[in-house]
């Protein structure tokens, strides 16, 4: 009788088991590693004045600029198909690795002054050390009038590399770029998200490549009210994370840091990132996650979670019927 | 009457013969794989096309049916989750190392030149592994049967910033910018950094392995023999 007993015990347990581990998660798990954020501190969000943006004449001018600065006058012409009110976008005319796009609103920067020197094997010759790599960064941003006059923290150096491995089984592996990485801080916070410079540097310290996301902000007051307190966080992380993953069998955070959250709009507005597992559905393993999350009792813009997409078809019975084009 | 009648129909013989050619005809596939923040992910690169396929991706997509799926497009787009030469879906995970060994093949042998991994750590660097090439090109089980490029991280690849990062690689790729450079722009301009130690770093695997990798969507450089040997890798560190 006894042995019967425990034997529907131990089956039981089991049973209870596999029933949780097959069921979805119902809440977010919160680890003993995550402490809340202290944000009494926060008293204040950042927006872009719209009478900041740029004219059409002078993104070109900026534009202009940066292809004399590299010598690059003659090669880049605007795409007029492609720009438009809100974008410029140019073309290297000799080389399709070129490009230099500039978005008007907020006066952010991509340009490339074309690769097809550096995209061979081989070494390139005369790259600048990590030592020195941001400094010469910065004195080509100044030159340009681009270098922003406070909050950049370099993030770290890093490059451009290719490996080869040749038919003989030969292999050999060549640097071709340093990349200077830049965040931005605002009251002493990391600023995630948008804001960012990179530039890259090849033979001589040339610059190769730029990304400058920086737009002038000036700060709005908030209430006290108008923060979040870390209760209230973790219920905003739980409700977004269930919603984000109704299907994981388990979700956890484990830490958390507070930065403000730059939107590349024009709003930079105080959030807190997170790090965590989820073992998603149809997985034993656990995966990765990161979420940001704002921290605003009313948020002032949308976060990339709030993208929308359409439903996936489903696969046909027959996939030999799917319509199919030729090799090109 | 008649000049403008004979005028209007040589514009229009014109305009059927332009959207007979390949220009239009490329094929563009998005597969989404075990996470459900995959699918603004996926969705914001094929967008910028006409896209031909958009499915939840399944083993069989990438493996014994691979002809009919991402082998049947001229640019396949997958994100989920991810490990080194392995992705992961909600009805299994696919080994790319020996994706290729049904009557299939790889990819390449039928349409496939690009591949996008957007997921963590797919392709690994000579910075994760001496051998980064070994799973690559081993036959008979291998990918690169025709393939010109496969496309991906080294390092973890995040949530917060992939949809930008699929957004810009997409307009890039629809403006026939260099393939290579559209990705490791689109990281550099919109990947995410947090707290000077999180960063994504891109890698890409290519043929051929000596020549310059100036490679377009369009028109496309020659399709790489089936069973070649050789390897060259791109990748940021």
């Amino acid at each position: 009788m006894k042995k019967t007993i425990l034997r529907c015990l131990v089956l039981g347990c089991v049973m209870a088991l596999i029933c949780q581990w097959a069921m979805a998660a119902d809440r977010v798990i919160f680890a003993n590693s995550y402490k809340d954020a202290d944000t009494s501190k926060i008293s204040k969000y950042y927006q872009k004045s719209p009478a900041d943006a740029l004219s059409k004449a002078e993104g070109d001018e900026l534009a202009k600029s940066i292809f004399t600065y590299t010598q690059k006058g003659s090669s880049f012409t605007l795409d007029e198909g492609e720009s438009n009110d809100e974008i410029l976008v140019y073309r290297n005319t000799n080389e399709q690795s070129g490009i230099c796009y500039i978005e008007l609103a907020t006066g952010k920067v991509f340009f490339n002054k074309g690769m097809d020197e550096y995209l061979t094997p081989g070494e390139t010759l005369d790259l600048p050390n990590d030592a020195e790599a941001p400094q010469i960064a910065h004195n080509h941003l100044r030159a340009l009038n681009l270098f922003p006059s406070v909050g950049v923290v370099l993030h770290h150096v890093g490059g451009l590399g290719i490996a080869i491995h040749y038919e003989n089984g030969t292999n050999s592996n060549y640097k071709k770029l340093v990349t200077v990485y830049e965040y931005r801080e605002l009251d002493g916070l990391q600023v995630v998200g948008s804001s960012r410079l990179v530039t890259e540097l090849g033979s001589g310290g040339e610059m190769v490549s730029l990304g400058r996301c920086w737009v002038d902000v000036s700060p709005v007051a908030s209430t006290p009210k108008d923060i979040l307190p870390g209760t209230a966080i973790r219920d905003r992380i739980n409700t977004q994370l269930m919603e984000a993953y109704p299907d994981a069998k388990y979700i956890e955070v484990q830490n958390q840091q507070l930065v403000y959250y730059d939107d590349g709009k024009g709003i930079i507005e105080p959030a807190q990132v997170i790090a965590g597992i989820v073992i998603p559905q149809g997985e034993t393993e656990s995966q990765p996650l990161d979420w940001i999350v704002s921290i605003m009792a009313t948020p002032h813009t949308t976060y990339p979670y709030d993208i929308t997409a359409p439903e996936p078809d489903d696969p046909p019975a027959d996939p030999s019927g799917l319509p199919s084009g030729e090799d090109k | 009457m008649k000049k403008q009648l004979k005028s209007g129909l040589i514009l229009l013989t014109l305009l059927a013969l332009v959207l007979s050619t390949n220009i239009f005809a490329l094929e563009e596939g998005g597969y989404i794989g075990n996470d459900p923040r995959a699918r603004p992910v996926v969705w914001n690169f094929i967008r910028h096309f006409a896209w031909d396929q958009y499915f939840w991706a399944a083993p069989f997509m990438f493996t014994n049916l691979n002809n009919y799926y991402v082998d049947n497009m001229d640019f396949a787009y997958y994100c989920g989750h991810g490990a080194p030469w392995y992705i992961m879906t909600y009805s299994g995970g696919i080994n790319l190392a020996t994706a290729g060994g049904s009557p299939h093949l790889g990819y390449g042998d039928t349409d496939l030149e690009f591949i996008t991994f957007h997921s963590c750590s797919v392709i690994p660097s000579p910075l994760e592994t001496p051998n980064w090439w070994q799973p690559w090109i081993t036959e008979p089980t291998d990918i690169f049967d025709g393939l010109h490029q496969a496309i991906g991280f080294r390092t973890p690849a995040y949530v917060v910033s992939s949809p930008a990062i699929s957004n810009f690689y997409g307009w890039c790729i629809s403006m026939n910018f260099n393939v290579a450079m559209s990705w490791f722009w689109a990281i550099n301009w919109f990947g995410y950094r947090w707290n000077g130690q999180l960063r994504e770093k891109g890698c890409i695997v290519m043929w051929p392995p000596t020549a310059i990798f100036d490679c377009y969507y369009w028109p496309q450089c020659p399709d790489p023999p089936q069973n070649h040997q050789g390897l060259m890798c791109v990748y940021q560190f």
